[in-house]
Formats: C-alpha cells, sequence, structure tokens
C-alpha cells in the first residue's frame, strides 16, 4: 500500500472512531442528564466539551453557557474539532482517498452517514430528533465497522485503519474517564453511592457501552475502584485502555522497522499495568496526572507512528487542507 | 389513466419509436413497462435512482471559481435501447477503427510511409498540438498506442450512426457505463426479466486483460494515475483503480531511479510499477521532457518508458490521432492499412485549412457547427444555428487567424431518446460514447455511455454543461425475430 494511502487509511480509522465516540458518548450524556433531577445536575452538557479539552474554542465562539450553545458546539460546529460535523467530515475526507482500497460497501455505508449527518445539520434539531439522529449515526457506523470486518482482507489497509482505532479509542477512554469521575472521587469514603453518583459511574460504562460486560464479569455493586479497574486495565473488553494498547502492539509489531516504536508500546502497556486503581480513585488530582500522562505517552506513539511511515506526518489530512489546485493544468486533464 | 405516451413527439429519428409511433422490436417490453407506470410511480422510480446515485457516491466534479463543487451524477432513468443486429456492425466499425488509427500512430513514430504515399499531408502532424517528437522511434507493446479509446457517435435525421469524433488522450465515462447500469438494476429491476439486455460489466476483465498484456510479467503492478483528489473525474480514477485491483496513485507516489524503472512508495518500501493507466494529458506526464512546471507526472517516465521497462496507457503521443482535421483522414487511412472500406462513416466535415471549404464555411456559418482541432468538453465550439451574428462574426476571425485549427460539419439532426422529466416523458437529444481496448487484441464495451442534452431542443450533451445521462441497452432480438419469422408457417 502506498504511503500517502496508508496516511489517509490510518486517519479514516480515526476519525471512523472518533465520530463513532462522540455519538455514543453524546447519547449517553442525554440519557444520563434525563436521569439527573434539576438541583443536582452537576454534570452539564458542557463536559462533554471539557472531555476533548475544546474549552477555548468555544470560548471564542460562543458568549453564553447555554444548552442550545453547546449542543450545536458538540453536534453541528465546524469550529470544533471534535464535533460530529467536523469528525464525520474527517471521515468523508480520508474515505475519499482511500476509496480504491475500501470496499464498496463501506465506502457507501461510510458516504450515506456522513451525507445524512450533513442534512441534520442543516436543520435545528428538537431533542426527539437529536436522539434519534445520534442513534441512527451510531448504528450506521457500527455498520462501516462491519463491512470493514467483513469485507477487508487482513492486509495492510485494514491494519492501518486498526491502529488508527485503537489509538483514538484508548485516548477517548481515557478521556472519558479523566472528566467524568472529576466530581466522583470527593465522595468515596461514604459507605454506598447515592443514585446520582451511581448514575454516573454507570455513564462511564455506559459511555464506552462496557456496562453490560462490567456488570457480568464483576458481580459486585458499582464502586470507583472497580469501574477504573475495568475500564483501565480489563484484558477482553474493547474498549478498555488494556485491551486498546495490548492490540495496538500487536498490530505494530507485524510492520516492519517498527523496534522503537514496540518499546513504546511496550512502556505504556506497563505503565497501565502498574497503575494503582484503589489509590488513583482516592485523589483526583492525582487521576487527573495520571490520565494526562497516559495521553501524552499516547500521542507520543501516534507522533512516532506518524513519522515512521508518513512522507509527510506533519500534515495531518483533514478537511482544512482541502483546496482547489491553483493552476489550470487539471482542467485541461480530462475530455468529459 | 393516461399513457405516458400520449403527449410524447419528436420531429427527429427516435431511437426508441418508429415514425409511426410504435416502439421499434427491441423496445416494445420496455414502452409497455413504462406505460403501465402510473406518472407518481415513474417519478418514485426517479428519485429512488437519485438517492441511489448520493448514497453509492457517483459524483463528478466541476470546476468554479469558488473551487471545486462534486455534483451528483445525472442520470435519466429511461434506458437508450440499440439492437443487438445494430450493434454487431458498430462493433466492427470500431474495431477497425481503432486498429488503423494504432497503425497510423505506429507509421507517424516511425517510417511515416502513409505520408510518403502521399494519402496525408505532412503538415498534418507536424502542425498538430499533440504530434510529440520526444515520442518517435519508441516501439511499444503490440505496436499499439492508442489501448483506450471512446468514440462518440450520433444518429442523424436518416437513421444511420456516424463517428462523430475519436477521443484518444484521456477518454473518460466509461465508469459511469457502469453505474448507471447498476442504479438501473436498483431502478427498474423488473423489466430486466421482459428484455433481453446484455451485460456491459465484462469491460473491467477486458481493460485488466488489454493493460496485463502490455507488461511481461506474470502478475504485472498495474497503476492508474491520477492528477489528484481534485478532478474532475476524480471518482472514475478512484472506481477503475477499485475494480481492476490497481494501485490509485498520483504523481508523487511515482518514482523512477536509475535503473529507469518506475516505483511507487509503498509503505514496505518501494516496488516496482509495470503497466500505468495513466489519467493524466500528455504535457504534464513528464517534467524532464514535456512542461517542467507539472506536478502531476514524474521526473524520468519517459525514459522508463522508452526503456521499455514501463508501459503507459494510453501511450504518450498517442493523443496525434485525437485531432478533428486527422479525423477527416480517418476513412482514407482504414483504405490504406486494412485495405478494407470503413465500416462507419464520418459526418461529412470541411477542413478550414483547405482554401475552397474555408470559403465554404465561411458563406455558410449560421447552418454549420464549427469545432477546434484540439478542445474537448464541448467548449469553443459556433453552433451556427443557435448563434448570434456577433458569435459568427467572432469565429469568421479565429478561422481566418489559424484555419488549421477548425473544421466545419453540418448541423445534424440528432436523435431523440424518451426522457422523464418535469414535463413527463419528452424527446430529447442523445449521442453515444463507446469505449474501445486494443492490447494484443480488440474489445469493445457491449453498448457504452449514452449523455443526453436536458435542455429541450439542446444538443449540448456533456455533464459540465448541463447533460445528463442514461443506462445503454443492447437487446438480443434475434428471438424475438426469430419468432415473427416462424409464426406465419405456423398459422399456414
Amino acid at each position: 500500500m502506498l504511503s500517502r494511502v496508508a496516511n489517509h487509511v490510518y486517519w479514516l480509522g480515526r476519525y471512523l472512531e472518533r465520530a463513532e465516540g462522540m455519538t455514543r458518548t453524546m447519547s449517553v450524556h442525554d440519557q444520563m442528564l434525563m436521569d439527573l433531577s434539576e438541583f443536582e445536575r452537576t454534570p452539564t452538557w458542557y463536559q462533554l466539551i471539557t472531555i476533548n479539552s475544546n474549552e477555548q474554542i468555544f470560548a471564542e465562539h460562543f458568549d453564553e453557557l447555554t444548552e442550545q450553545n453547546v449542543l450545536q458546539f458538540l453536534t453541528t460546529s465546524l469550529d470544533n474539532p471534535s464535533s460530529i460535523a467536523s469528525t464525520l467530515a474527517g471521515v468523508r475526507y480520508n474515505l475519499r482517498a482511500c476509496r480504491s482500497i475500501v470496499p464498496k460497501s463501506m465506502y457507501e455505508l461510510a458516504n450515506q452517514v456522513c451525507l445524512e449527518a450533513a442534512d441534520v445539520s442543516n436543520n435545528n434539531v428538537t431533542h426527539a430528533k437529536r436522539r434519534s439522529f445520534l442513534r441512527s449515526v451510531e448504528l450506521q457506523l457500527l455498520a462501516v465497522s462491519g463491512a470493514a470486518a467483513g469485507g477487508m482482507s487482513r492486509n495492510e489497509a485494514f491494519l492501518f485503519m486498526r491502529i488508527g482505532q485503537v489509538i483514538e479509542r484508548a485516548d477517548m477512554t481515557s478521556r472519558i474517564l479523566d472528566v467524568r469521575s472529576a466530581n466522583l472521587i470527593r465522595n468515596q469514603n461514604k459507605e454506598s453511592l447515592t443514585p446520582f453518583e451511581n448514575t454516573q459511574w454507570v455513564a462511564i460504562l455506559q459511555s464506552l457501552k462496557a456496562f453490560q460486560m462490567y456488570m457480568s464479569e464483576t458481580r459486585r455493586p458499582i464502586n470507583g475502584p472497580d469501574v477504573l479497574n475495568f475500564v483501565l486495565k480489563n484484558l477482553e473488553h474493547p474498549k478498555s485502555v488494556r485491551f486498546c494498547i495490548q492490540r495496538l502492539a500487536g498490530f505494530i509489531k507485524r510492520l516492519p522497522g517498527t523496534d522503537d516504536l514496540q518499546l513504546q508500546v511496550a512502556q505504556l502497556l506497563s505503565k497501565v499495568d502498574q497503575a494503582d486503581v484503589h489509590q488513583l480513585t482516592k485523589d483526583q488530582a492525582e487521576l487527573h496526572k495520571f490520565m494526562d500522562s497516559l495521553q501524552i505517552a499516547l500521542a507520543g506513539i501516534a507522533d512516532s507512528f506518524s513519522t515512521h511511515f508518513f512522507p509527510d506526518p506533519e500534515q495531518e489530512p483533514v478537511q482544512e487542507n482541502e483546496e482547489p489546485l491553483q493552476n489550470d493544468q487539471v482542467q485541461t486533464q480530462e475530455q468529459k | 389513466m393516461s399513457s405516458c405516451w400520449s403527449g410524447y413527439q419528436t420531429d427527429f429519428h427516435d431511437e426508441m419509436l418508429d415514425n409511426n409511433g410504435k416502439p421499434r422490436l427491441a423496445s416494445v417490453a420496455l414502452f409497455n413497462y413504462l406505460d403501465s407506470l402510473s406518472s407518481e410511480e415513474l417519478n418514485a422510480r426517479k428519485q429512488a435512482a437519485d438517492l441511489a446515485i448520493r448514497q453509492m457516491g457517483i459524483t463528478f466534479s466541476v470546476y468554479s471559481e469558488a473551487g471545486n463543487i462534486d455534483r451528483e451524477w445525472p442520470f435519466d432513468i429511461v434506458p437508450r435501447i440499440i439492437e443487438s443486429r445494430e450493434w454487431d456492425h458498430v462493433h466492427k466499425g470500431l474495431e477497425q477503427r481503432l486498429k488503423a488509427l494504432n497503425h497510423f500512430i505506429d507509421d507517424l513514430y516511425h517510417q511515416q510511409q502513409i505520408v510518403k504515399d502521399g494519402i496525408v499531408p505532412a503538415a498534418l502532424f507536424s502542425s498538430s498540438q499533440n504530434f510529440r517528437q520526444q515520442c518517435a522511434g519508441v516501439k511499444p507493446p503490440h505496436g499499439v498506442w492508442a489501448h483506450i479509446c471512446g468514440s462518440d457517435l450520433v444518429r442523424d435525421s436518416d437513421g444511420v450512426l456516424y463517428v462523430l469524433e475519436d477521443n484518444l488522450r484521456v477518454p473518460s465515462g466509461v465508469s459511469y457505463m457502469l453505474e448507471n447500469r447498476a442504479v438501473m438494476k436498483r431502478t427498474l429491476p423488473e423489466v430486466f426479466k421482459e428484455c433481453t439486455v446484455l451485460p456491459v460489466n465484462d469491460y473491467i476483465q477486458n481493460l485488466r486483460q488489454t493493460l496485463c498484456s502490455l507488461s511481461e510479467s506474470y502478475q504485472p503492478v498495474l497503476c492508474v494515475l491520477t492528477p489528484g483528489v481534485f478532478n474532475s473525474a476524480y471518482f472514475e480514477h478512484a472506481f477503475l483503480a477499485q475494480q481492476l485491483g490497481a494501485v490509485l496513485v498520483e504523481g508523487s507516489d511515482l518514482v523512477v531511479d536509475d535503473d529507469d524503472c518506475v516505483y511507487i512508495r509503498n509503505v514496505e518500501g518501494f516496488q516496482k510499477v509495470d503497466v500505468i493507466y495513466r489519467r493524466v494529458d500528455d504535457e504534464f506526464l513528464d517534467p524532464e521532457v514535456f512542461r517542467a512546471d507539472s506536478t502531476l507526472g514524474a521526473r524520468g517516465l519517459m525514459r522508463a518508458w522508452k526503456a521499455g521497462n514501463v508501459a503507459i496507457a494510453n501511450a504518450p503521443g498517442a493523443g496525434v490521432a485525437d485531432d478533428k482535421v486527422v479525423y477527416t483522414y480517418v476513412p482514407d487511412i482504414i483504405r490504406y492499412y486494412l485495405n478494407e472500406e470503413p465500416v462507419l462513416p464520418n459526418v461529412p466535415t470541411w477542413r478550414c485549412e483547405d482554401e475552397e471549404s474555408r470559403e465554404h464555411v465561411l458563406a455558410n456559418l449560421s447552418s454549420l457547427v464549427v469545432k477546434p482541432a484540439n478542445e474537448s468538453g464541448g467548449y469553443g465550439m459556433l453552433v451556427g444555428p443557435h448563434s448570434t451574428t456577433e458569435q459568427c462574426e467572432e469565429f469568421v476571425t479565429l478561422i481566418n487567424q489559424n484555419p488549421r485549427n477548425y473544421i466545419a460539419q453540418p448541423t445534424l439532426g440528432l436523435s431523440t431518446s424518451p426522457t422523464l422529466t418535469d414535463k413527463g416523458i419528452v424527446a430529447r437529444h442523445v449521442d453515444l460514447r463507446p469505449f474501445v481496448l486494443q492490447g494484443e487484441s480488440v474489445e469493445v464495451t457491449t453498448g457504452g455511455l449514452t449523455r443526453v442534452a436536458m435542455v429541450e431542443g439542446s444538443l449540448v450533451v456533456n455533464s459540465s454543461q448541463g447533460g445528463g445521462s442514461k443506462d445503454t441497452w443492447i437487446v438480443d432480438t434475434t428471438d424475438r425475430a426469430d419468432a415473427d419469422a416462424m409464426r406465419e408457417p405456423e398459422s399456414r
């Protein structure tokens, strides 16, 4: 596979995962807000902006922190690089460049969800419509993954896409853990969780679609250390940080000349293994520090990976780069 | 229920109906089927087709000042039908034409025997913008230069199909031919059972076969060279690469090494390329030889090609035969190289460089179509009957300035084909672009891409200028014709 195309297919994986993560997180958040009573509503939609560290961009574009502004910023705003509209634009842009190597069905499904999202973005959606929109995008993105899993050879293209996906997913999981746990840890010393705290730990699991698997595997009342342990270290759940990095290690091992990268990934893996979940759930500052260092390590791996494989790694292929060629060369190319 | 055909009328030869308004033999089933649908149902099918095209991402890009705009491919759900017996004839004619043109190109870059024998004037190629001196003496595999040719056919009022032009540079449209069929199957699935529509999808295998035949490698590495995602035909480039199992490359992906071989930059290192199906014009192929400012090709590509280390389709320089003045000599070219009479006629054409013809053209501009010799996409043309006096005067100046660059043809009564519009099914003018392949052997598409001028009375079919397209059906009527012939003896 061409290095240039590998770059696009890697970013396709990242954007697909980011889009899926965003829609899923918004869906869960929506449900959670409905469960929380008015006076206890500490987590607002704004929390989702902090998950992606986009507070500053929001402030640049909106004066008021109203629900409508936040929602617009999260769904349709192209100023927010993590909005659903932006991530899907990223999917579409990269998809176009690797159209010739992905299965046709995958292309069509991904194209369809991007078109649908663009249509919805043009309307001001009601709450009910927003819910069904998020659900629909989420399901369609799952179908895209299915088309890839069922239709693509396990070749380099697939490998690069999966690498993009697991890096993005590990990053997303760590961000969700970081932000969602922020106002829970204070109350850890109490005997049992209040229903609302319970709801929020559940929301962490649900944001990762891991609630059901957690319940069947842990068989204990919901509690901070167990949730953190599951989401951070579980060996079998595909959204856990440990699982993603383990996968990443396996993928990278299959690529040539990656000794240094393999070492980097191995270090991250042992960092996760050595984390003390009891200690971390006692102290918000420490947990935040840990998640921060985890994200930095992941970004470092992503950088080394890009530098190693892509011709022009600084240039992340995103929508902004799309400019028509300046010369008239192309115009004369084709006979229509 | 009013019939969708009740208001249908045309002053031209119609592809579906005969002069008495009755469907032609191959079209009977389709005619009746469409008649059985209400106008609501027809429009619903039309919408379903539009949706399918959107979902499948069948697009073309239009250049505008604001940048490139991706548009959905315009498609009309009423197919255009040609009887298989007529097609057999066209098929032969197209084969003959491409063979002769390839002999001609090969001759021009070697002995130029045809000039020495006085069949065509030397000025024909020495004045051609597409003659490449750098290609002289090169011997491409099988002596073939133009491997992929898109010839435009039109049917005049006399019912005869004429060749309007041969596109030998980088003809586009074949992906739309294939996708039109895919959309058609989604849109009107029931009707395929009624009609014996011959399949079109062998094109991809034939193209692969043609490209592979240009390399001696057992499993040649094929590339489709595209100018990039912003090109108007990027959809087609990606489509063909995907279908062929070829690598879709841009110029910057290619490297020509000191060994004069072409390599692509792969994740695992460099890989040698055997065949390049290029969708980039000659001029931009190699900055070492052609335009030095080109970023669309690769430095050294011509060296590699001349050394025989890579095959390029179409070969550099093949465009010399893609010239509307050369076109006027094609019947002579066929007779000269193949010693056969041309199967398909040319449209009668005046060469403005001949003084006598020029006088005729200048005196009759308002009834003629004037075309520049090398433009494509329907640009730079004068359609006399639809032009103002000022436009005609402008062309008088242009022709006098550079007579070699212009030819003129009578305004044809292009045939019409039933087309679904807001006003129901109405007659619209159509042309046809079949694709012909030549490598070790010659192959012709089953039908081709039918383009339709969506505006009433318009003759402009180019998608860049508001034209649409139709699925083209070659319908096998042998059984039905036999059945008709059988009927009488049975009833004795």
